[in-house]
C-alpha cells in the first residue's frame, strides 16, 4: 500500500461528476423503496426488500458500480498514456496494483452499501429479520470481488468496460437462467449466497441457490486469480515510446 | 532538415523562390448533400460493425452478433434432429428473450459512432461540407437502427430457413412459412427504431464513451429492475403502470399489439393494459429520442 497513490487514486475517483451520477443510480434504490413504502402492500414488505435488495441492488448497482471504479481505478490512466508518469516512478508495481485495488473496492463498497443499507432500511421497515444487515455486509464482499475482476479485464483488454457488461449480463444474467452451472462462478450469487449466511435470512423470504461453503471457496479462489493477473500484467507492462 | 525547413530555408538568400507544390481546384462533379448523407450512413453503418477498421473494434460487434444467432441455430438444429419436440423460440419471443445482447450492441456501438466524433472535434469537418447538422444527426441515428435491425433480424431468418429446410417438403414448407414475414421483418424494425432513439439520445450527449456506455446500460438494467419490482410489490394501479417505464417491455407490447402472439412470460401479458398503449409509448420514446439528438446537434459548437 501507498499512501500517496491511495491519496491520488481517491480523487480520480470520486470526480464530481462520476460520484454524482454514481449517487444518482443509488438514489434510484432508495427511491424505489419510498415508493414502495407510500404505496406498497404492508405486507409484501419483506418479499419486496429481498427482491429489491437481491436484484436492483446485487444485481444492477453493485456490478455497475464496482464496474466503473474497478476499469477506472488503472485502466482509464493506461488509456490515456498518463500511466507511464506512475510507472516510472521507483514503486513496486505489486504495490501500485494492490493500493489501486483497495482504494477501488473501498469506494465501491461504500457507494453500493450506503443506498443499498438505506434503501433496505426503509423498504423493511427495520432490519428485516437480518435480510437487510446480510445483503448490506454480501455486497461489500461482492463489491471487491468485482473489482478485483475488473482491475484485472482492464488490465487485459482496452474496452474492459464493455466486456465487463458482457461478463455482467450475458454470463450472470442470460446464461445464469439457462444453465444453473454457470451460478458458481458468478459473482452476483456469490454475493447472494454471503448475504443469506451473514444475515442467516430465513428460507422463505430469500434463499441463495449457491451453499456458504462454495461461494466462500470460489470468493477466495477468484480473488486471488484475479489479482495475480493484474499483478502479472503490470509487472509486463513496457514503457515505450513517447508520453501521449 | 525537415522538408518544411529546405522549402523556407531560400527566403534568406535575396532572389527568393516560390515552389509549385501543385495544388489544384476540384472542378468535377460535385454530389451534394445527399451524396454526403447516403455516404456519411453508409460509412457509420460500417462502423457499427468494425467493418474498415482494426480487428479489436470488430471483436464486439461481431462477438454480439455470434451470440445473437447462436440459440436460434442451436434451436434449428434441435428442430431438425426432434421433430416433435417443442421448440423454445419462435419469432415473437425470440428479441425479448436476448434482449440483453441487443442492449450491450447499443450500449457499445452507439458511443461509437457518435462519441469519438466529439471527443477528437471533426464535427466541423462534418459541418463544413453539404451535410447539414440535422443530416448529420438523422445519419448516425439511421445507421444505429439499420445495424440494430440487421443484427435482430439474422437469427429469424436463420429460425426461417431452418424451419424450411427440415420440412420433407421444402416447397410446400416455403409456402407455409410465407405467412411468418410480417414477424420476422416487423419485430427487428419494432426494436430496432426505439433502441437505436434513446442510443443515440444518450451516447450523443458526452463525448466519453465510457460515460455513455455506462450511462445506456444503466437506463436498461435500472428500468428493467425497478418496473419489475414495483410490478411485484405495488398496489393497484402502481403495479400496473410500472412496467411501462421498462422500453423492452414497451417494446415487447407495441410488437403484440401490431402483430399479434403474446408472450407468456412477457409483463405485457400480465399487465392489464389495451396494447395501443404501448404502442404509443413507444412511438413517443423514439420520436423524443430522435429529436433530442437532432436538437444536441443544433446546438453543439464544431
Amino acid at each position: 500500500m501507498n499512501g500517496i497513490i491511495a491519496r491520488i487514486t481517491l480523487r480520480q475517483l470520486l470526480s464530481r461528476r462520476r460520484t454524482l451520477l454514481l449517487l444518482l443510480l443509488g438514489g434510484v434504490l432508495v427511491l424505489a423503496a419510498g415508493i414502495f413504502r407510500l404505496a406498497g402492500e404492508e405486507a409484501r414488505a419483506l418479499p419486496f426488500t429481498a427482491g429489491l435488495l437481491s436484484n436492483l441492488g446485487v444485481g444492477t448497482l453493485m456490478p455497475l458500480v464496482a464496474l466503473i471504479f474497478g476499469t477506472g481505478a488503472l485502466g482509464a490512466e493506461i488509456e490515456d498514456g498518463t500511466a507511464i508518469f506512475l510507472l516510472a516512478k521507483p514503486i513496486s508495481r505489486v504495490t501500485v496494483v494492490l493500493t489501486k485495488l483497495a482504494v477501488a473496492a473501498l469506494c465501491s463498497a461504500a457507494l453500493t452499501c450506503g443506498p443499498m443499507l438505506l434503501a433496505g432500511l426503509i423498504a423493511a421497515g427495520g432490519l428485516g429479520e437480518g435480510l437487510v444487515v446480510g445483503m448490506t455486509a454480501g455486497a461489500a464482499i461482492g463489491s471487491v470481488l468485482y473489482c478485483a475482476v475488473f482491475v484485472a479485464v482492464s488490465l487485459v483488454t482496452g474496452r474492459a468496460l464493455v466486456f465487463g457488461l458482457a461478463y455482467v449480463l450475458i454470463w450472470e444474467g442470460l446464461l445464469a437462467g439457462l444453465f444453473a452451472g454457470t451460478r458458481t462462478f458468478s459473482i452476483r450469487q456469490l454475493t447472494l449466497a454471503f448475504a443469506d449466511g451473514i444475515g442467516g435470512i430465513p428460507a422463505d423470504i430469500f434463499d441463495a441457490p449457491l451453499s456458504l461453503t462454495t461461494a466462500l471457496v470460489v470468493a477466495i479462489a477468484l480473488l486471488v486469480v484475479a489479482t495475480l493477473i493484474a499483478i502479472r500484467r503490470l509487472s509486463a507492462y513496457e514503457i515505450s515510446g513517447e508520453p501521449a | 532538415m525537415t522538408r518544411r525547413e529546405a522549402a523556407v530555408a531560400p527566403r534568406e538568400s535575396a532572389t527568393g523562390a516560390i515552389y509549385d507544390l501543385g495544388y489544384r481546384g476540384y472542378d468535377g462533379p460535385r454530389l451534394g448533400r445527399r451524396a454526403a448523407f447516403a455516404t456519411l450512413f453508409v460509412a457509420s453503418l460500417r462502423a457499427a460493425f468494425g467493418l474498415g477498421r482494426p480487428g479489436r473494434s470488430k471483436v464486439v460487434p461481431w462477438g454480439l452478433s455470434a451470440i445473437m444467432i447462436v440459440p436460434a441455430a442451436v434451436a434449428g438444429a434441435i428442430q431438425a434432429l426432434a421433430p416433435s419436440g417443442l421448440s423454445p423460440f419462435n419469432y415473437d419471443n425470440y428479441l425479448w428473450d436476448l434482449q440483453p445482447i441487443l442492449a450491450l450492441f447499443v450500449a457499445a456501438q452507439a458511443p461509437e459512432l457518435v462519441s469519438s466524433d466529439q471527443r477528437n472535434h471533426v464535427l466541423s469537418l462534418y459541418f463544413s461540407h453539404a451535410l447539414a447538422r440535422s443530416d448529420y444527426a438523422l445519419a448516425k441515428f439511421g445507421a444505429m437502427a439499420a445495424a440494430l435491425f440487421m443484427l435482430a433480424l439474422a437469427p429469424l431468418l436463420v429460425i426461417y430457413f431452418a424451419a424450411i429446410l427440415a420440412s420433407t417438403d421444402v416447397v410446400a414448407a416455403f409456402g407455409d412459412q410465407l405467412g411468418n414475414l410480417p414477424q420476422i421483418v416487423g419485430a427487428p424494425l419494432i426494436y430496432a427504431l426505439p433502441l437505436a432513439a434513446l442510443g443515440m439520445a444518450i451516447a450523443s450527449f458526452t463525448p466519453r464513451r465510457a460515460y455513455a456506455t455506462g450511462a445506456i446500460i444503466a437506463v436498461f438494467l435500472v428500468t428493467a429492475a425497478v418496473g419489475g419490482i414495483l410490478s411485484e410489490a405495488g398496489r393497484g394501479r402502481l403495479s400496473l403502470v410500472a412496467p411501462l417505464i421498462n422500453p423492452f417491455v414497451l417494446l415487447d407490447g407495441t410488437r403484440d399489439w401490431l402483430l399479434g402472439q403474446s408472450i407468456p412470460d412477457s409483463p405485457v401479458f400480465r399487465a392489464d393494459l389495451d396494447l395501443w398503449v404501448f404502442g404509443v409509448l413507444t412511438a413517443a420514446l423514439t420520436l423524443v429520442g430522435i429529436v433530442a439528438v437532432l436538437w444536441r446537434y443544433r446546438r453543439i459548437a464544431a
